[in-house]
């Protein structure tokens, strides 16, 4: 009994000693990592947080390969998720090159926090892009990080990591090892079995999930729920509004770049009535375009559009129920009017 | 870093594998290290400020001791305890102070105003500082020798299982622990990680489940009424008491399997038959710091009653403010002062009523002090749980409402989500009623009963790394 007790101690801490080998050394630890999305498409990021059995959606996914050179593009497109969405489609970048028939560079996520992820700032800064022919920039941000990511453009400075913040990632960011463990082929079965109980047995779900319509499946994050239930004031748009300006000002004058700035509704936006039947979207989007139009801003309506095309053709979905991100439906209307904006600049 | 954390569950066994792995001349050398990692992880550069405090406690302790100067003595003594308390009140009550000025000022139509500071509360302080105050209060009352190794004494302040959220220990009981070496013993290893396990399965099976229906309800107090107010108050209740004492259950259990001792905070607190006895179960090392290096000092009830009302209702006032830089914890220190009071006041009158109205009937006067009780450390809870005084002040004036319409659709829809909570309340109070009768933790428990624990907190346990209440103070 006694022996038996103390290699259970010492498999503990042995166990504990692979976990921190494998979640830190990444190369290892993905042999052992289970994935929920087999080879080509994926089961939505709201099926990865949830992990419900009747959420798992089936999501072809798209490769998209950046040929474009960045001195010969003359369109930048700068964004977050749904800019580097290639679910069922190649991302947005590509498929406008391909419709305006004009080089178009994506410029992928310049930094680790989600604030300055589609910062023009810091790619100006980080590539060293020289003035000289007039160009286009198409910022988009999704509208529950827009209000501080609008804060943040002009105030940002990129800097190289330094020994110090990598020293500090490698021993206080822990992230990748709680990614292993709870990822890993043994323990993720327990997890989704559990995950279900929960769902089935007490009706609870991952507190990611901010809201969920059973019957559709329709699952919403979080944070852009919250975003939504409360209302924006005409004076925070119009600070974000003179923010957007400020930064389209400056890119003019240093880098003869022209804004094109989108502020993507979430799913949210345009289905939270689905899940919640008090929900009354507060008009934020169509507000801040048109704050931002009155001030010379270049700007996307996409929300309206979705709303019209939403009306016309209800049983074609524009975002998938499983995921945050925009259909094929839903990125082609964003496509058409970005295509027509741009002819119009 | 939190207890119910997966960092914790790596960072533990190595930690504690090493410590036994090293001779005695390093342990502490390491355990230090080992408690700076765990302090960092919250956010690296606070860990300056705890530096601050040590060195300044360490050579005020190493003045007081080497001096038998009444003045000098004294003078060092107040150097340790405006350096903590200097820290305490800028980083927690600054804000707060200033905030409550300048509604002041904008009552009185004056236009000048303090301009608030963009800072963050370093996890833990409130624990930290009392505890390194203790140490200088007790050198300076002759009661603890000064310690002379810095390491030693740095670890008496970070000794990471308590460093947090306590239990907040005293010199006498923590320091001498350090110079004794422990051999790795398999009886005192099991005893602890059965502690561990147990605080787990409260925190995380039983307390993070409780949290979601006590957030809806107390995050957006007009969008309900009575029943839910008061159904949410009970289990805000058994909330925070399962979340503080599964803590204290994990500090202490951490540092048995190390070899150390740490004291008791809970003792099965609403059990209590009068207030007086709730606070001898509750927080302990936080009661027992007031009484001894406020209320005694004060006079305690050496003193007429008058005054040793004032000094109660003082030693609460800063019981309530110690919890949080808000008026709501005031009120909440304030009002258990007042039930103090009261009880003492009429302690006479209510044993004559008592005698009356139940004779020898012992169980039912029992269980009328019980209830009693309990009501009263709810109400209070109230004014502890939410976020201002405008919605305590809205709770207790719609008590009354929505009563008609407690419906059994309602009961029906969430019976499952009942069933759980009543089983997992009752497996934790009957446990923790079995330990006191029998010890049951400290026992050796078959294995199955401990696998079974384990079990359970994987598959039902909340594994949101919802953060401890306590470490908010």
């Amino acid at each position: 009994m006694k022996k038996l007790n103390l290699f259970f101690y010492f498999f503990v801490c042995f166990l504990a000693f692979a976990v921190l080998v494998f979640g830190k050394l990444h190369f290892l630890g993905r042999y052992f990592l289970q994935s929920n999305s087999g080879s080509g498409f994926t089961n939505g990021d709201m099926y990865d947080m949830a992990e419900i059995d009747s959420l798992k959606g089936y999501i072809p996914v798209k490769n998209s390969i950046e040929d474009t050179k960045i001195e010969e593009a003359k369109i930048f497109t700068l964004g977050d998720s749904f800019f580097q969405s290639t679910l069922a489609s190649e991302n947005f970048a590509n498929l406008l090159e391909e419709k305006i028939k004009t080089p178009v560079y994506n410029i992928v996520q310049q930094s680790d926090d989600y604030i300055n992820v589609a910062n023009p700032l810091i790619f100006l800064q980080k590539e060293k892009i020289q003035t000289g022919k007039s160009k286009v920039l198409i910022l988009e941000s999704v509208d529950w990080r827009s209000q501080k990511r609008a804060r943040n453009y002009l105030n940002s400075i990129f800097r190289e990591p330094k020994l110090i913040d990598k020293v500090n990632k490698l021993l206080y960011e822990n992230g990748d090892v709680e990614y292993f463990v709870r990822r890993n082929k043994l323990a993720n079965s327990l997890r989704q079995k559990s995950k279900n109980w929960e769902y089935d047995f007490l009706n609870e779900i991952d507190a990611r999930v901010g809201a969920l319509d059973e019957k559709s499946g329709m699952a919403f994050y979080f944070e852009e729920v919250n975003f939504h239930k409360n209302n924006k004031t005409d004076n925070e748009i119009e600070e974000m509004a003179k923010q957007i300006l400020a930064l389209s000002e400056w890119l003019e004058k240093n880098y003869n770049i022209k804004l094109l700035y989108i502020n993507m509704p979430s799913k949210f936006a345009v289905y939270g009535s689905v899940a919640d039947k008090n929900f009354v979207y507060d008009g934020f989007s169509t507000n801040l375009h048109s704050s931002l139009e009155s001030k010379g801003v270049n700007s996307v309506d996409v929300y309206n559009l979705f709303l019209e095309y939403k009306n016309q053709h209800p049983q074609e979905l524009l975002y998938y129920p499983s995921d945050s991100h925009f259909t094929p439906v839903g990125k082609g209307i964003l496509l058409k009017a970005t295509a027509l904006k741009i002819q119009d600049m | 870093m939190l207890f119910n954390s997966i960092e914790y569950f790596v960072f533990f066994p190595l930690a504690v594998f090493v410590y036994f792995v090293l001779v005695q001349r390093y342990r502490v050398l390491w355990l230090l290290l080992c408690s700076c990692y765990f302090y960092m992880v919250f956010r690296p550069v606070y860990v300056l400020i705890l530096f601050f405090t040590i060195v300044v406690d360490y050579f005020a302790g190493l003045a007081i001791g080497g001096t038998e100067n009444a003045k000098k003595r004294k003078m060092w003594l107040v150097v340790s305890l405006v350096a903590n308390l200097g820290i305490l009140v800028f980083f927690k009550y600054y804000n707060f102070f200033t905030s409550s000025i300048n509604e002041l000022f904008g009552f009185l139509h004056i236009s000048s105003r303090g301009s608030l500071l963009d800072i963050l509360l370093p996890v833990g302080l409130s624990f930290h500082t009392f505890q390194a105050m203790s140490y200088t209060i007790e050198v300076y009352r002759n009661n603890q020798k000064p310690e002379k190794n810095f390491l030693v004494y740095a670890l008496y302040v970070m000794f990471f299982p308590q460093l947090v959220a306590g239990p907040i220990e005293r010199p006498q009981n923590l320091l001498h622990q350090f110079y004794k070496k422990y051999e790795p013993d398999l009886e005192r290893i099991n005893s602890g990680m059965r502690l561990i396990v147990w605080g787990l399965f409260k925190k995380m099976v039983v307390a993070d489940r409780l949290a979601p229906w006590v957030n809806t309800v107390y995050g957006n107090v007009r969008n309900y009424s009575g029943p839910e107010f008061v159904g949410a108050t009970f289990l805000f209740a058994f909330q925070i008491y399962y979340d503080f004492s599964a803590y204290t259950d994990i500090a202490r259990g951490s540092a048995r399997v190390l070899g150390f001792e740490l004291m008791k905070n809970f003792e099965r607190p609403y059990a209590a038959l009068s207030v007086r006895d709730f606070w001898r179960r509750w927080h302990i090392s936080l009661s027992t710091w007031f009484k001894d290096y406020v209320y005694v000092p004060l006079g305690g009830n050496r003193v007429g009653v008058f005054r040793a009302s004032l000094n109660l209702l003082f030693v609460f006032f800063l019981s309530g403010l110690w919890h949080g830089a808000n008026w709501t914890y005031v009120i909440w220190g304030l009002l258990n002062g007042v039930y103090l009071v009261f009880g003492n006041l009429t302690r006479n009158i209510r044993s004559k009523w008592g005698e009356i109205f139940f004779g020898k009937r012992e169980f039912f006067r029992s269980f009328f002090q019980w209830l009693t009780v309990f009501i009263l450390i709810n109400i209070a809870w109230v004014f502890f749980r939410v976020e201002n005084l405008s919605d305590a002040g809205y709770i207790f004036s719609h008590l009354g409402s929505g009563w008609g319409s407690v419906g059994g659709a309602w009961i029906l829809t969430n019976l499952n989500k009942l069933a759980f909570i009543g089983v997992g309340l009752a497996v934790v109070e009957l446990v923790e009623w079995g330990n006191i009768k029998t010890k049951i933790l400290e026992r050796k428990v078959l294995i199955p009963a401990l696998v079974l624990a384990v079990l359970f907190i994987l598959f039902f346990g909340s594994f949101q790394n919802q953060q401890f209440i306590y470490f908010q103070f």
